[in-house]
């Protein structure tokens, strides 16, 4: 991986906090994936004004796995520590 | 809450049927004490499976996944209440062919549980560790084993019920159904390992051993077709591994619980700090 291909915080905040459920690999490959679905481009370009539009992609993921209410808190906390 | 403790008490519940087996010596009252223990270990598996379901809101994939799993333990555990306290198997052939239909109904949501959380990884769009062709034949060793293990019982069986037995019908139903749920441990157990590092590894490792538990349950039903033991030791292990697969599935329902919980989304992770 490059210097260029480095995921921006932004990224590197949201696997961090998705990495306590889903574990550090499967949380980056989600950001990831989820981004390149979402907005066409990966984690090395994504910045706060992505963010609501990635975590509306990561939404039906977190659901499916932790159930609505958590998946809601993991997202409400992701914005908070983003300062959103 | 401590999964390492929760992944501990499975194993003490297993050493419950070997207690009973050595230390008890009058049949009938060992026979008592198993079933005591067996029908135990049903109502927490039960117990599991409906507590983790509750972790997921109505119509979720995973509280369905979870409730047709529970659905094979409150259907058997209503098979053993009717067979204990009100019918008899030999009372006639209607009620041999209700405990079919029973064993029927409670195979069907086993199986269909566990196929859901075994595509979970798909209906939630997250990837599998290793590569396709590598999970393809790990898949086709976990279709291999599940005949090799359930695949003799299910021939007996069949051969059996032709004859005209009824109740040989119940254990090829039993034997279909474990072959089917045995081929699905694969994507449940790749599950666990790609949540590996995070707080879900615990239920999917949990449910994992549950499953393996019901793989060995039934691979010592297969021994004893094949070889000689005493009946007494048979018992013994397969109510050991019997305990295992409930009891594993009870931890697995308390620890999905854990996961839900509010607090647990309040753990502290580390950000590496912009350069």
């Amino acid at each position: 991986m490059t210097v260029r291909d480095q995921p921006t915080q932004v990224a590197e905040t949201i696997a961090a906090r998705m990495a306590v459920y889903l574990g550090p690999h499967t949380a980056r490959v989600a950001v990831k994936t989820f981004s390149q679905r979402a907005l066409g481009r990966g984690p090395e370009s994504l910045e706060l004004p992505d963010v609501p539009e990635l975590l509306a992609a990561l939404r039906p993921m977190l659901r499916t796995l932790v159930g609505h209410s958590q998946c809601e808190i993991v997202l409400q906390r992701i914005q908070r520590e983003l300062g959103l | 809450m401590s999964f390492k403790r929760l992944a501990v008490l499975p194993l003490l519940a297993g050493l419950v049927p070997a207690l009973i087996v050595l230390s008890i010596e009058v049949a009938r009252t060992r026979q008592i004490a198993l079933r005591v223990e067996i029908e135990t270990v049903k109502i927490l598996g039960l117990t599991g499976s409906v507590i983790a379901a509750l972790s997921f809101d109505r119509g979720e994939h995973l509280r369905r996944a979870w409730l047709l799993n529970g659905s094979c333990y409150g259907v058997l555990l209503l098979r053993d209440l009717l067979y204990g306290v009100w019918l008899v198997r030999d009372s006639g052939e209607l009620s041999q062919y209700l405990e079919a239909g029973m064993v029927l109904v409670a195979n069907a949501g086993a199986v269909t549980g566990v196929w859901m959380l075994s595509r979970t990884w798909k209906v939630a769009g997250i990837a599998l560790p290793w590569s396709p062709l590598r999970r393809e034949i790990v898949r086709w060793v976990g279709i291999v084993v599940g005949f090799a293990i359930a695949g003799p019982s299910l021939w007996f069986s069949i051969e059996h019920a032709m004859q005209g037995q009824v109740r040989a019908i119940v254990s090829a139903v039993s034997s279909a159904g474990d072959i089917l749920t045995l081929a699905l441990i694969v994507p449940v157990l790749l599950t666990t390992l790609a949540l590996r590092g995070g707080l879900l590894s615990w239920p999917w490792g949990l449910m994992t051993a549950s499953q393996f538990g019901w793989l060995i349950y039934d691979a010592t039903g297969t021994i004893r077709l094949f070889m000689h033991v005493e009946p007494v030791t048979a018992t013994m292990w397969s109510e050991i591994f019997r305990a295992l697969a409930c009891m594993y599935c009870f931890a697995a329902g308390i620890a999905q619980r854990a996961v839900s919980a509010p607090d647990a989304a309040a753990a502290p992770v580390a950000v590496p700090k912009p350069a």
